[in-house]
């Protein structure tokens, strides 16, 4: 069962990433940086949307770059 | 003895003098890289508080780490061959102490290293079989490319060459605790992230991970078994002029040194080297360049 949970973790591994982690990074480099954001959209909606626009092509073509 | 006086010596005779140089540099305890691998990671947890209460920026951090990362490698590359203690001895629990704490600035889990290690000096530069031929590549910058490829989550080399490795030796403990090793490395960086510190996590450990990574992979993988189309053990590894200097390629400029005597400890493969040279080129090894 531990296995089977690391193999399925291993396989989400960009999108669990992006959330994880370039989520709170984007939101934090915006708002250490003071970046103006449209729409009055909070810094850490902004990072999930910045994030999930380099997870989710990471998760379906298996590399970051 | 002479260039000459060696040619008119047998491969065995030459293996001999090899051995016998090898064995004077092989035995001493190797302090600096205790006093290395420990110091990188006590220097390399100071610099939290130290960025995280803003004595020194974030970038500053970064680069600090990112030299710890690498440097780390090579006391855990000696504990890795056993240099510092043999299974058994007094000083051990020393060997398995460096091995653990001076990668985990890299993030990498010493018996993870250690296994798959052993794999590159039995088949070095045979493509199914050496867990590090994924770093192969035709020139620098092309080395370069496949070490960032290689840390992708579907590369060819890095961790999954290394799990591949595991599996074949059924080693699937090591591979369930490197799993595990990952899987906390990944939470805490999460953790670290989610609380507000998701800046200093990236300067301090994810970013270093990844650069420390792609140098070793270019210093300690491609650039000494270029091209590694090779597997004689005489031919399979070489010793190079290295754009950084030996201190830039974390010596090696050596490497083959290492690669006949796995025993002598890593500050002793230059004067090795210097002492083999004649030796080696009578036996055929790839010891033009330097």
């Amino acid at each position: 069962m531990q296995k089977a949970m690391l193999r399925r973790l291993y396989k989400l591994g960009p999108m669990i990433f992006g959330l994880g982690f370039l989520t709170p990074l984007a939101a934090q480099l915006l708002q250490s940086a003071d970046v103006p954001l449209p729409f009055g959209m909070s810094a850490l909606l902004a990072g999930f949307l910045i994030a999930m626009a380099i997870a989710i092509p990471a998760q379906l073509r298996g590399r970051w770059v | 003895m002479s260039n000459r006086d060696l040619s008119m010596l047998t491969p065995k005779e030459l293996a001999r003098i090899e051995r016998e140089i090898a064995r004077k540099h092989i035995g001493k305890f190797p302090w600096l890289a205790v006093t290395a691998g420990i110091g990188v990671f006590i220097g390399w947890l100071a610099l939290w508080p130290l960025v995280l209460m803003n004595i020194i920026p974030a970038w500053a951090g970064f680069i600090a780490a990112t030299i710890f990362a690498i440097i780390g490698y090579l006391p855990s590359h000696e504990a890795q061959h056993d240099i510092i203690a043999r299974p058994g001895s007094r000083l051990r629990w020393l060997n398995e102490l460096v091995g653990h704490v001076s990668t985990v600035p890299l993030a990498l889990p010493f018996d993870l290293a250690r296994v798959t290690h052993r794999e590159h000096h039995l088949h070095t530069n045979h493509p199914e079989l050496d867990p590090d031929h994924g770093s192969s590549a035709s020139g620098p910058l092309m080395a370069i490319w496949t070490a960032i490829q290689n840390v992708q989550p579907k590369g060819r080399g890095g961790h999954n060459a290394y799990s591949r490795t595991l599996k074949r030796l059924g080693r699937k403990d090591v591979l369930i605790s490197s799993a595990l090793y990952r899987v906390a490395w990944f939470l805490t960086l999460f953790a670290l992230a989610w609380t507000g510190h998701a800046i200093e996590a990236a300067a301090l450990w994810w970013l270093p991970h990844h650069v420390g990574y792609i140098y070793i992979q270019y210093y300690l993988s491609w650039a000494p078994h270029h091209p590694a189309n090779e597997t004689a053990r005489y031919r399979h590894t070489r010793s190079f002029r290295a754009a950084l200097g030996n201190i830039g390629s974390l010596g090696m400029q050596y490497h083959i040194v290492h690669h006949l005597h796995p025993r002598i400890p890593f500050l002793r493969t230059p004067e090795a080297y210097w002492e083999m040279k004649p030796v080696l080129e009578a036996q055929g090894a790839r010891v033009e360049d330097l």
